[in-house]
């Protein structure tokens, strides 16, 4: 099926758009808020987004497209679709272990569903701004790129501040559920990065020749 | 009748063999903007169409201007053969050979073993255009890719304005690759049609029908259409597979200055060597990008250009023995 250059584009913004609202599910997830209804929403977000890398992938595949146009764009549309599905993995993982954390959790887990919210945000943008403004593009992916290691170091410092903290009965089940999701949300992020680079690859590519 | 056929059985194969090399539409195939099909079939159709127009004013420099006396058929049979021994010998060994250098170089030295008037005037025409196209493709690719990069950074914001800079610049590079393909045909024509020319130019004087002289062209133009869609197939799909990452900015770049080079010399009647133009192109426009080149690549291919012309006479000198144990 071929897509004209505009179709493509809208393609690609609503895949943004879905990434973002994905990042706002998931950051209320982590807050323990909604969390059956944020659960579906990821799943079809998910679903969603499998709709429209399907549309996009039947066009790549065609013989008929330029590779030197079109390996960066496939390249750019696996990332996010390894995004969304990391999100509903993630949001699969919370849906488990959500019941287990300690009680403190929500408070401490706030400003990492905060960044998360933004870098999201980042990629939304970042999705457009390629299209428009490639230095407002870069931007970006740096500001994606610092948020990323925040809360790398965020999520890092909670597992370990529990590990040390927690005791009694159920002390180990706590701990598992507060690693679980920390590991899940950090390789979620991790992923947003990896799509940032892509888009950082092509403004060096298109923007350099 | 006999030697006619023969001679023109051979300019036929020799012909097909050139066509066969040809990899002007690779660019195009490899931005997907044509078909292999579709790019053999226009190709092929283009390059009879240059053969048998401005073809005549290379094919009757090369046959008959360089030398004051016609040759006859045991030496028209000599130089095609020795021309497309050295074609064979050099796809081979993978050199990039001339075969313009080569049917020049074959033509002169047999005409000096035969004793006959080399115009030199025409020899120092080639030998200068020989030198300076390549020169003038090196500069003409530096320089268009040295404006589109400045195009570019002025004016290249998003991908939105990639897309549509690269469908403005595929349309060019169609149009300077049909350009290139028309002028190649009318080129590369002479170094299968040069030997007949003498002889056809002579029959078109006598029967007053100026027809008969484009035969050879028709012979040549068809010969290389048909090396093309059968065997140059492979070389574009080998050729287009490769050139993933020619963006269609610099693919016109290239195209673009080897286009008007071969157009202005098969003009003016003056054989060149598209494919050291086209390779010169290619150095300009990486130079453009501040893009190292491999110097050793361009050592390989210059002592081949510089020496294609005397292991052309070489080779006649050897051809022409056996021609003659032969013949007589």
């Amino acid at each position: 099926m071929k897509l004209t250059r505009k179709e493509q584009k809208e393609l690609f913004i609503e895949l943004g758009q879905v990434v973002q609202e994905a990042g706002e599910c998931y950051a209320k997830m982590l807050r323990v808020e909604l969390i059956e209804e944020m659960y579906n929403r990821l799943n079809e977000l998910e679903s969603k987004g499998d709709e429209l890398q399907a549309k996009l992938d039947a066009h790549y595949s065609t013989q008929k497209n330029a590779p030197y146009l079109t390996l960066e764009r496939a390249k750019l549309l696996r990332r996010i679709d390894d995004t969304l599905d990391n999100f509903a993995i993630a949001a699969r993982t919370m849906h488990v272990f959500a019941g287990a954390v300690p009680s403190d959790f929500v408070e401490r887990a706030t400003p990492v569903s905060k960044l998360l919210k933004l870098v999201a945000e980042y990629v939304n943008d970042a999705i457009v701004n390629l299209f428009t403004n490639f230095s407002q593009a870069l931007k970006l992916t740096g500001k994606i790129e610092d948020n990323r290691d925040k809360i790398v170091d965020l999520t890092f410092e909670l597992e370990t501040d529990y590990f040390k903290s927690l005791n009694g009965e159920n002390a180990w089940k706590q701990f598992t559920a507060v690693e679980r999701i920390m590991k899940r949300t950090a390789a979620t992020v991790q992923r947003m990065r990896d799509t940032a680079e892509i888009i950082e690859l092509m403004v060096y590519k298109f923007s350099a020749e | 009748m006999e030697e006619l056929v023969i001679l023109g059985s051979v300019a036929g194969l020799l012909a097909i063999a050139i066509g066969a090399n040809d990899e002007t539409w690779a660019t195009v195939v490899g931005i997907r903007r044509l078909s292999i099909n579709q790019a053999v079939v226009l190709g092929s159709g283009v390059l009879l169409i240059g053969a048998v127009t401005f073809g005549f004013n290379v094919a009757k420099t090369v046959g008959t201007e360089i030398s004051d006396s016609p040759f006859t058929f045991a030496q028209s049979l000599t130089i095609l053969i020795t021309v497309a021994v050295l074609l064979i010998i050099g796809s081979w060994k993978g050199l990039p050979l001339s075969t313009t250098h080569t049917m020049v170089g074959a033509t002169v030295t047999l005409s000096l073993l035969l004793g006959y008037n080399v115009e030199s005037a025409t020899i120092v025409k080639i030998v200068f255009s020989w030198i300076t196209s390549p020169l003038i493709g090196f500069f003409g690719a530096y320089g268009i890719m040295k404006l589109i990069l400045w195009l570019k950074k002025k004016y290249v914001k998003g991908l939105d304005d990639v897309d549509r800079l690269e469908s403005w610049f595929i349309t060019i590079l169609l149009l300077s690759v049909t350009l290139t393909s028309f002028s190649r045909g009318a080129n590369d024509v002479s170094n299968a049609a040069a030997p007949l020319m003498g002889v056809f130019i002579q029959l078109a004087d006598q029967s007053g029908n100026s027809l008969y002289a484009r035969i050879p062209l028709l012979i040549g133009g068809v010969g290389m259409g048909i090396g093309l869609i059968i065997v140059g197939r492979r070389v574009l799909k080998s050729l287009g597979n490769d050139i993933v990452t020619l963006s269609p900015t610099s693919a016109v770049a290239i195209q673009f200055s080897t286009a008007i080079i071969t157009f202005v010399a098969a003009s003016l009647g003056i054989p060149v060597s598209g494919t050291h133009i086209l390779v010169a192109a290619f150095i300009g426009t990486g130079k453009a990008y501040d893009v190292d080149v491999n110097m050793k690549t361009v050592k390989r291919i210059t002592i081949s250009a510089v020496g294609t012309p005397f292991v052309a006479g070489l080779g006649v000198l050897l051809t022409w023995g056996v021609v003659n144990l032969f013949i007589g």
